[in-house]
């Protein structure tokens, strides 16, 4: 069946993450924690097949593949868990997670190639991981590298968490495991859509009033996402229907692919009431409100920043004629700045919602968008990186590893890398952007 | 004398009265009697004789309905009863003679001038019927046309010639009357000599006519219509409105749908459900019908405002009971597959189908089995087994007449034609007239989706070489993809969103709100008429456009293809001499191809903006700037234009 995707979920984070993703897609398709279908669920035209390949004996089972360096929890069929027992793990470190990715190489595309084989026609491959911790970053950047050589016609998307900015975190090379993994993200995967913690916290604490928030409040938040973004997967429509046909529109440059998210209505129970009557219009506004976006990043008052694209998808009932009169009002608003240099537009997706979920939101939506703004996350990982490379900080540990045994050119390089997309995403606020590549490309031959 | 000018009277010539060829009396006064003043009083009375002897003459040509042997007198229900008519009018005058030659019997002195009083009197409606009949030889009428002629007639008249012309054309209405009761209440035909305005033609003329004018919309007129059942305009006295002349051939028809196809198509499985719903269509009020059709054959006049009325009102109840039957049958599921379907709404279903079809029509293998093709990709997709039985795509083979046909796949794309098969009731709504329609759109939308699939496509392996090549090449390729896929997939949400579900969210309510199958027929055939224009198939200049802009991004598709299959295969591209698309070898040129199709592009796009804008300046169109307002979010294309067109203007100075 076409346009399967296989998940790959790496280490806690990643684990989390993609656990709350399955819960709410088997919800979604009224699949029981069995892996069998609820009796209510057995006439829908559903697409399970995107995400679940029937077993023989008709069990629904997740095409996933659970990675990590740590033994957890977890028991199902489909996992990897380093051998090393307790005393290993990536240690939150790249260097370390990296360089197991190597060793257990093929072990893990093992497990990858039978789950590849196991589908008709995949089309690519969704990666759930952090971008700070060691296995998510280390291992999740090797397998990034190598999913490309070993599947080159196959798409490559990720969920990358970025750590949250507000609270002092315990793993202290956080900066360098980041900006590593950040290379990676550039030069690998075909779409990154980056989950910011810190937007995530303050949206669950400002927007949803929790005071302190706990991981499966915000990995909901964050499955919710995730579930919404695949729902043109999911369910049959007249478009969006296949990974590529979602995010290659949002996406005119190899570089400038990394997607900021926002969701709309953000509700608890008690508000609920008050949302009911959502129109299109009012939920295609509230998306391009910075505070429903999850991604945080602070305004630069040098640069204009602006969208490269947008691609909406909105649930429930809606009049599709509205969907028009939406445009038109948020265009003579003026109410999304677009790049200067080429044609960009608001893309709205009509989506189905499953039905066996209740709902008290009326229309629900989704945004998408590839907007230069996202720069200043990866400025501010440039920022603690250089801080903590200033004062030669915990280099020690990534020594220990070959790749950092002789010299320190992969940070340096990571570091080019990084610098070199943050430049490119403030060109593309400029009228001259296309040119501004070619110079750049010129400038770099000569080097 | 005043014998022989009785016996004239009443049609037969004598020696003094000499009857001619053209019932006229010629007196042959050779022996003197008449005085030449008695001259003008004979005239008038043998006028009068002449009109008669027509009168029967006409009356005993077509007295009676005759098996048609010769061809010179034409015979029928209507000419007959006409004559009959006639016949019964006349006989009083036959009566008002035979006094008179009593009369004359008992007093042989009675004068001339008192023949001409008593036969004065009717001479003026002898000379109309006389002249009614002369017109229906004359224009060789038949059938219900003899009663646009009748009519006509009465209309004209005036006092006791009305009074029976209205007598006269209430009887030869009468055999109309009869025949629509049976053809109104029963949906039969009792037509033998093709006299009523509705007949049943033969299956093949006009599919194919019909097949003809299928891309225009002017065609749609009797899309609800089967094609057996038509009307004959030529028959249709110009006293009954079209329109009512529709609503009775519908009727008829759509008991026909009811009765005997009912039978005919669902066999003996479902004969007790179907029959049950069958018999009953007209059976509560067919008293109450035949009740109205017998009050209206006894008004003595002909009243069209009444006469449309019981029309209406049985057009109402079979309509109503034909809405119930159609909703019955899942229409508005139907309509949705339809929209699955025809209009792409299941995108996955093409998105499977169009690169499993592509090789066959590549190497254009018209033998291929498309429809083969089209069922496994919809059981890949898990469509619905019943909905997918539905359809069968098939490829028109219209191939053979062109013999380019190899290098243009383009071509065959839109030979595809896809079938659908209606179940009973609802074949009556989806005809293949409407299908061709269906097909019109599918195969533009089918050609929107390839363009947007193949620029899919390459933007992955365009992503994979990102690293490998920067340069200003590399550049082009990549904003001249973006462009064009931004546009396409602008002009794909246009016609998915804007147009196709909002037309058909709006058919749908249209649908919730009627109780009769005609406005049901009638807000389909809007449904289609509106998705056309909105698609812009009528519109030439946009079209043209539009399909200039596929073609060039169809061009460059073929040539990155190509350009990235010779990359992949690295060093061993000299051992690829036959590139798979036949185009002219790419590897050198590429770069130069690929500029100039920036331009073209450009330029085309610019056209196809600047065409939209003038079109909704002049007709003010929603749809128009709905589709501007998409291609033209940020307003990129309104400031290029401005500046394209500005350019050559100061270069021609």
């Amino acid at each position: 069946m076409p346009c399967e995707i296989i998940t790959l979920q790496l280490g806690q984070c990643g684990n989390q993450i993609g656990f709350e993703f399955w819960k709410k897609l088997c919800s979604e398709h009224g699949i029981s924690p069995e892996g069998t279908l609820e009796d209510y669920a057995t006439e829908g035209t559903d697409r399970k097949d995107v995400f679940f390949y029937q077993a023989d004996d008709e069990h629904y089972i997740p095409r996933s593949v659970l990675l990590d360096l740590e033994p957890r929890l977890y028991n199902p069929e489909n996992i990897y868990m380093s051998k090393q027992g307790g005393g290993g793990g990536a240690g939150n470190n790249w260097a370390s997670g990296y360089s197991q990715g190597e060793r257990i190489y093929d072990e893990v595309f093992d497990i990858i190639d039978r789950e590849a084989d196991g589908s008709d026609s995949l089309e690519g491959f969704v990666l759930c991981h952090s971008i700070a911790g060691g296995t998510g970053s280390g291992l999740g950047s090797y397998i990034l590298e190598r999913l490309n050589d070993r599947f080159p016609k196959k798409l490559v998307q990720t969920y990358s968490v970025f750590p949250n900015q507000d609270e002092i975190s315990d793993v202290v090379v956080q900066p360098y495991n980041s900006l590593l993994t950040l290379r990676r993200l550039t030069q690998s995967a075909d779409c990154v859509v980056v989950l910011d913690n810190t937007a995530l916290n303050r949206i669950a604490t400002d927007r949803l009033h929790l005071s302190n928030p706990s991981f499966s409040q915000i990995n909901s938040l964050v499955s919710n996402i995730m579930s919404v973004s695949t729902a043109t997967l999911r369910y049959p429509s007249y478009m969006n229907n296949d990974l590529i046909g979602l995010i290659a529109p949002l996406i005119p440059t190899p570089r400038l692919h990394f997607l900021m998210t926002g969701y709309t209505p953000l509700t608890t129970d008690q508000e609920v009431a008050s949302v009911r009557k959502t129109t299109v219009l009012d939920v295609m506004r509230r998306l391009l409100q910075p505070k429903n976006m999850m991604v945080s990043a602070p305004l630069d008052r040098n640069t204009q920043h602006c969208y490269i694209s947008i691609l909406n998808i909105i649930q429930g009932e809606v009049d599709p004629t509205q969907v028009h009169k939406s445009l038109q009002r948020i265009r003579e608003r003026k109410m999304a700045q677009f790049i200067p240099w080429g044609p960009a537009s608001i893309q709205v997706a009509l989506s189905k919602k499953s039905p066996y979920i209740q709902s008290a939101h009326r229309v629900s939506g989704l945004m998408l968008a590839n907007h230069t703004n996202i720069s200043a996350l990866f400025e501010r990982t440039l920022k603690q990186y250089d801080k903590l490379r200033k004062r030669e900080a915990f280099l020690e540990q990534f020594r220990k590893e070959n790749m950092f045994a002789e010299n320190l050119d992969e940070l340096d390089d990571s570091r080019e890398v990084v610098q070199h997309l943050v430049e490119e995403y403030v060109a593309a606020t400029t009228p001259d952007y296309l040119s501004w590549g070619l110079n750049q490309a010129s400038t770099e031959s000569q080097s | 004398m005043l014998h022989d000018l009785i016996s004239a009277v009443k049609g037969i010539g004598g020696d003094m009265f000499v009857g001619k060829e053209d019932f006229r009396f010629e007196v042959s006064n050779d022996l003197g009697f008449l005085h030449p003043s008695e001259f003008a009083i004979v005239h008038q009375i043998l006028n009068i004789g002449t009109h008669y002897k027509k009168i029967t003459n006409f009356c005993n040509t077509y007295d009676i309905v005759r098996v048609n042997t010769d061809k010179k007198h034409r015979c029928g229900l209507y000419l007959s009863s006409l004559a009959a008519a006639l016949l019964k009018t006349a006989q009083t005058f036959h009566t008002t003679v035979v006094e008179l030659e009593y009369r004359l019997l008992s007093d042989p002195h009675l004068p001339l001038s008192e023949l001409l009083l008593t036969l004065q009197p009717t001479a003026p409606l002898l000379a109309s019927l006389s002249s009614l009949v002369t017109q229906i030889e004359e224009k060789n009428a038949h059938g219900c046309m003899i009663l646009e002629v009748l009519h006509k007639h009465t209309a004209n008249s005036v006092a006791h010639v009305k009074q029976v012309l209205m007598r006269v054309e209430q009887e030869v209405h009468s055999v109309l009357f009869d025949q629509l009761t049976h053809w109104l209440l029963h949906g039969l035909l009792l037509d033998p000599h093709h006299e009523l305005f509705i007949h049943f033609s033969s299956n093949e003329a006009p599919s194919e006519i019909q097949q003809m004018d299928a891309l225009s919309l002017e065609g749609m007129e009797n899309l609800s219509l089967s094609p057996e059942c038509m009307l004959r305009l030529e028959m249709l006295p110009s006293h009954i409105p079209l329109s009512v002349a529709e609503k009775i051939l519908f009727i008829g028809e759509a008991i026909l749908v009811f009765e005997r196809e009912a039978k005919k198509e669902n066999g003996v499985v479902d004969t007790a459900a179907v029959s049950s719903l069958s018999g009953q269509v007209l059976k509560s009020r067919e008293e109450e019908f035949k009740a109205l059709i017998n009050t209206l054959g006894q008004e003595p006049t002909f009243s069209i405002i009444q006469f449309s009325q019981v029309i209406e009102t049985i057009r109402h109840c079979i309509s109503q009971e034909l809405w119930k039957l159609v909703m019955g049958a899942g229409l508005v599921a139907e309509v949705g597959d339809l929209k699955a379907v025809f209009l792409l709404g299941r995108g996955e279903l093409y998105q499977t189908l169009i690169p499993s079809v592509t090789p066959y029509l590549l190497n254009s293998a018209p033998n291929a089995n498309f429809d083969g093709l089209f069922q496994l990709a919809g059981r890949q997709v898990l469509l619905e087994e019943g909905m997918l039985e539905k359809f069968t795509l098939s490829l028109k083979t219209q191939l053979t007449q062109s013999s380019q046909t190899k290098e243009q796949p383009d071509k065959s794309w839109r030979s595809l034609r896809l079938d659908y098969h209606a179940k009973w009731p609802l074949h009556k709504l989806f005809t293949s007239a409407v299908q061709d329609k269906y097909n019109a759109i599918f195969t533009f939308l089918l050609d929107v989706r390839r363009a947007q699939f193949r620029l899919q496509q390459l933007w992955i392996t365009q992503m994979r070489t990102k690293f490998q090549r920067k340069s200003e090449a590399d550049r082009l390729q990549w904003t001249l993809r973006h462009h064009m896929s931004l546009l396409i997939d602008n002009i794909q949400y246009y016609l998915q969103v804007d147009v196709l579900e909002s037309q058909h969210w709006q058919l749908i309510a249209e649908i919730g709100k009627t109780h009769d199958y005609q406005h049901l027929v009638r807000a389909h055939h809007n449904f289609l008429v509106s998705v056309s224009a909105q698609c812009f198939l009528n519109n030439t200049l946009v079209s043209n456009c539009l399909q200039h802009l596929l073609k060039l991004i169809h061009k460059f598709c073929s040539i990155l293809e190509s350009l990235f299959n010779n990359d992949s295969k690295g060093k061993n591209a000299l051992l690829l001499p036959v590139l798979p698309l036949g185009t002219q070898p790419v590897l050198l040129n590429s770069t130069e191809q690929i500029k100039e199709l920036n331009e073209a592009f450009e330029r085309a796009a610019a056209r196809l903006f600047f065409v939209l804008s003038n079109l909704r300046l002049h007709q003010g169109s929603q749809y128009t700037s709905q589709l501007i307002m998409r291609i033209d979010y940020n307003k990129y294309y309104s400031k290029n234009t401005a500046v394209r067109r500005f350019k050559p203007a100061l270069n021609d100075i």
